[in-house]
């Protein structure tokens, strides 16, 4: 019997702790973008926000993210944990001073949606070059 | 229904022979607030079988009304009309077991429910399916208990119970939810004399849960609001908002419990308990491979301490109760295609809400002839602090209720008459809120209003009525009840209720 409500107590103790309290809900994206038939990076990508068809969206809480600058082809920014479609369309500057119109399509519907459920993630972004 | 009235009929049976010299006591004692369940908690089977003046059946049709002006938890509707049927039987078996059985049909109509299209919201919110449009929702609940309690040898003591629900709510117009709901519990205790006076006693119980939910729209001018489905904080899952593929849900919950109760032989002593309770939920897309895509766990620990002291004249005695409620909501990464991959879901616990409360209660009864006077003063504490990782929504509300209960039951040869009024004040301060920038704009103004009403000073007034008549070995009752809330400016809920019936 005295066991039994020993049990009873370390479960009533179990009550404050809370299940996956410490969880990173969170994670660190890093986006490297390769503009296709280009030998380097662009030193500049922005991202064209006034589209509708720009967007970095969780596809189950369809919450959107704003796409970073990329500077030298890399932007980070920190996202729920989750799948997102990616897509915009952009001005990218190269490093000789051409401008260039860039599209990124990889992930631009649910079925071809990123996982992003790790803590650190890395997505290499192909862009194609419009104009 | 022919169900019910057969199980009904076997559950009576045996109370028809139970011996009727004491009924006029009974039922007069059981009208004093000493005497009132809420004084000894029964945590355990076992403590049927200390309850002396309990025993009897008792069986009664009821109606309720409620009406609520400027409603704001409309989860549960602005009005409710009500019918209602219970039976219940608790018989002593000679001195060393006791039994008790219970039946119970209800059938009625919740009006104006809103933002609810799921049943049992207390026990599945957040994860609920909700609309903006709601209207009245047609209810029909089947309950049943029975428990068993026995020794063995001279120390040692055993219990048994079970119960089960079945609850189906229904509209039919549009939005038309139909939910089925089928709720079972069970139970096994076991207990043994410490010292002279008191029983120890453990109770482990196992709860298996199934609600089937179907949202239909049929108007051939097309859906009048879309079903959202809740996360909680005003915050929902976009993904599956919508009138047709999504709005069939299954909810699928288990748990157990383990309790421990010290109780005195009779009316007077300490009693102290403790309780634990771990209960899960999944939601799942019913037509949708059965993917499932929220999980709530609540986790409730309740203690309390009481004292009774029962004498000739003056009576008194008082309860101290604690609990704790967490409720913890994960919410899957559900993958683009519902038909592969479900067995690899990451789950996000986003949801956080901490709910402990306290209060204390004391009774204090003077008894002089056939006239019996108590009062019950009250004091009481709680709070809910609600939280959504990552969205940074939060809402932290309190309240500190205070107030007093005088009750006055007569004996006057064959009639028992009791009145009752109750006054309660609640103090209600500023908290906290901040609710996700994403949110919907008409799902923001609504929590706030639900916000606005928890910071609002509540008053509360009750009135309970009883009045029996003795016919020799059967008593007829009538119990009224009405119960009023007042908040803010213009804040107001009435609630009556009226029971008929015959005790034996």
């Amino acid at each position: 019997m005295r066991r039994l409500f020993i049990i009873l107590v370390f479960a009533l103790l179990a009550t404050g702790c809370e299940k996956n309290s410490g969880q990173n809900l969170e994670c660190l994206v890093t986006l490297n973008a390769v503009v296709q038939g280009q030998s380097s990076a662009p030193v500049s990508i922005v991202a064209d926000r006034t589209l509708s068809g720009t967007m970095f969206r969780n596809i189950n809480t369809l919450d959107n993210y704003n796409i970073p600058a990329f500077s030298n082809g890399t932007a980070q920014l920190q996202v729920l944990k989750g799948l997102y479609m990616i897509t915009f369309d952009a001005d990218a500057v190269f490093a000789d001073g051409t401008e260039h119109r860039v599209r990124a399509a990889q992930y631009n519907s649910p079925e071809k949606s990123v996982r992003l459920v790790d803590d650190n993630c890395t997505v290499t972004l192909y862009l194609t070059v419009l104009q | 229904m022919k169900k019910f009235l057969t199980i009904l009929a076997v559950m009576l049976a045996p109370a028809l022979s139970y011996g009727q010299d004491s009924l006029a006591l009974r039922v007069a004692e059981r009208q004093k607030p000493l005497m009132a369940r809420e004084f000894s908690p029964q945590y355990t089977d076992i403590s049927i079988l200390y309850t002396p003046w309990l025993t009897g059946t008792t069986v009664q049709a009821g109606y309720n009304w409620a009406k609520e002006k400027n409603a704001v938890m409309t989860q549960n509707g602005d009005g409710l009309s009500l019918g209602e049927f219970r039976a219940s039987s608790l018989k002593k078996l000679g001195d060393r077991a006791a039994a008790e059985g219970g039946v119970s049909y209800q059938r009625g109509v919740k009006r104006n429910v809103l933002w609810n299209s799921t049943s049992d919201f207390e026990l599945l919110y957040p994860y609920i399916m909700a609309d903006t449009v709601g209207g009245n929702l047609q209810k029909e609940q089947y309950a049943f208990y029975g428990r068993y309690a026995a020794g063995i040898g001279s120390d040692w003591k055993y219990g048994l119970s079970g119960s089960y629900r079945a609850l189906h709510e229904y509209r039919q117009t549009d939005p038309r939810p139909r939910n089925i709901t089928s709720d079972l519990s069970v139970g096994a205790s076991a207990g043994r004399q410490v010292g002279s006076g008191h029983v120890l006693s453990i109770q482990a119980g196992y709860r298996r849960y199934h609600q089937l939910q179907a949202v239909a729209f049929m108007s051939p001018r097309g859906a009048n609001t879309a079903e959202f489905h809740m996360t909680g904080l005003a915050s929902d899952y976009g993904r599956f908002t919508g009138t047709g593929d999504f709005t069939n849900l299954r909810y699928r919950g288990s748990g157990f419990s383990l309790a421990a109760l010290l109780q005195p032989h009779g009316l007077n002593g300490l009693s102290a308990g403790i309780s634990y309770k771990s209960f899960k939920t999944v939601r799942h897309l019913a037509n949708q491979n059965e993917v499932p895509y929220t999980e709530l766990l609540s986790q409730n620990a309740d203690a309390f301490a009481s004292f009774r002291h029962k004498g000739e004249t003056f009576s008194y005695g008082a309860i101290l109760k604690l609990a704790y409620e967490l409720r913890l909501g994960s919410e899957a990464v559900v993958p683009a295609i519902l038909s592969s991959g479900i067995d690899d879901i990451p789950w996000l616990t986003r949801y956080r809400n901490r709910m402990p409360s306290a209060s204390l209660r004391g009774v204090l009864q003077w008894q002089n002839g056939g006239s019996t006077w108590a009062l019950e003063p009250y004091a009481g504490a709680e709070m809910s602090a609600a939280l959504r990782k990552v969205d940074e929504g939060k809402m932290t509300v309190y309240g500190y209720t205070g107030g007093c209960s005088a009750s006055y039951v007569a004996v006057r040869g064959r009639l028992t008459a009791s009145i009752r009024l109750t006054g309660l004040y609640t103090f209600r301060p500023e908290g906290k809120v901040l609710l996700p920038a994403s949110a919907e704009p008409f799902m923001f103004s609504r929590y706030i209003d639900i916000y606005s009403f928890f910071t609002e000073n509540l008053v509360q007034g009750g009135l309970q009525a009883f009045v029996s008549w003795s016919l020799g070995n059967l008593s007829v009752f009538m119990r009224p009840e009405l119960n009023l809330r007042m908040w803010g400016d213009d804040g107001r809920a009435a609630a009556a209720r009226i029971d008929i019936g015959i005790e034996f």
